[in-house]
């Protein structure tokens, strides 16, 4: 059962910060189909401290424009020039020795491409200098995951998000 | 208490969190910018390192005391500002104090009034004009804070940018944005 929504959702996100700003927003992925999208279940047993951290850094990265100097002990994306480019699209949340990772999209593309969701995705520990791997895979695999995007679709209505497009539609209203 | 009140407005002691984070995330970029470990800070500020540790992951509780005492350790002065930003309920949680820094930084340190009115006449002086291309069927008859009206699409907007005219520079943003490829000209 879906918490978020309380019914029999297999899958959906819940905005966790940003609700009513108009360039971006936090979102939490619950997928029960992938035991690793575990970031709504483990959010909620974090200590207090952790948690509040969080919900600052949620704030602050909600307040900043985007290319400004990125403060990489609070949050930060992926280079093209990191692990190839295969992680662009993921994304990082830091609080001592916690870390929350997910994915940025634009979910209200085309009409609005400026605006950025970050959906996260899962928990991990974090104690070594080096992000593990497997955690940028699994959240860059729930970016394309069809249940994600249509979760997405019923937070965003009125946008439609695809990865594998960009959001664009063709003059039917269907996904290219 | 409705979802759409922030964090920080259950209770007293998440706001005070949140301010204190900014805070120690304002000290640890100082920190970094001058190569100071928290052993030295510990020093410097005649603390236990175990303190540091505890304040700097948990920094709910801090005092005023220990704020200052970081703050000076670090070589910087600390100011507590209240300030009036019309989120009476709380929406939107505490402004970033980096918000506070950057602004006060940008209108060139003033120490005092005098020396805060002197460079925002300075620099309403010395800013660079630019002209802005309006694109046909933007815009139409919008005024820029009393300085420059627009009469129609297809006009040419100059204005001259300064601190005297916040409304100005913020309808200026939105020709920013809207007017692609822009076409700037500096008057000098």
């Amino acid at each position: 059962m879906c918490p978020h929504k309380g019914k029999n959702h297999r899958c959906c996100i819940k905005i966790r910060a940003g609700k009513t700003h108009a360039r971006r927003a936090v979102a939490f992925l619950h997928n029960a189909e992938f035991s690793y999208v575990n970031v709504t279940d483990v959010f909620e047993g974090l200590p207090e401290n952790i948690s509040d951290t969080f919900k600052r850094r949620f704030d602050n990265w909600i307040a900043a424009l985007p290319g400004s100097p990125v403060p990489h002990h609070q949050y930060h994306g992926w280079e093209k020039t990191d692990y190839d480019g295969k992680y662009i699209e993921c994304f990082v949340f830091k609080a001592p020795g916690h870390r929350l990772y997910g994915f940025l999209c634009h979910p209200k593309s085309p009409g609005d491409k400026r605006y950025e969701l970050c959906v996260l995705v899962l928990h991990d520990d974090k104690y070594a200098h080096k992000t593990w791997e497997p955690n940028l895979k699994n959240s860059k695999k729930m970016n394309t995951n069809t249940d994600v995007i249509r979760a997405i679709e019923v937070e965003y209505p009125n946008g439609p998000q695809d990865a594998s497009t960009g959001g664009k539609k063709d003059k039917k209203g269907k996904r290219k | 208490m409705t979802n759409s009140l922030h964090w920080t407005e259950k209770d007293t002691k998440k706001f005070q969190f949140a301010i204190a984070l900014d805070f120690i995330d304002q000290l640890e970029a100082r920190m970094a910018e001058l190569k100071c470990s928290r052993s030295k800070l510990a020093k410097k500020a005649k603390v236990d390192k175990s303190y540091v540790s505890q304040v700097f992951n948990n920094p709910g509780n801090l005092s005023l005391e220990t704020v200052v005492k970081f703050a000076r350790a670090l070589k910087m002065k600390v100011t507590v500002v209240a300030y009036d930003d019309g989120d009476e309920s709380n929406e939107r949680g505490p402004i970033n104090a980096e918000i506070f820094r950057l602004c006060w930084e940008h209108a060139k340190k003033p120490a005092d009034m005098w020396t805060f009115k002197e460079n925002r006449q300075a620099q309403v002086a010395t800013a660079p004009a630019y002209v802005y291309h309006v694109p046909r069927g933007r815009h139409e008859g919008a005024r820029a804070g009393g300085r420059t009206t627009l009469k129609g699409a297809g006009n040419q907007v100059i204005t001259r940018l300064g601190y005297s005219t916040p409304h100005w520079t913020n309808l200026l943003d939105t020709y920013i944005e809207a007017v692609s490829p822009l076409n700037q000209v500096d008057l000098g």
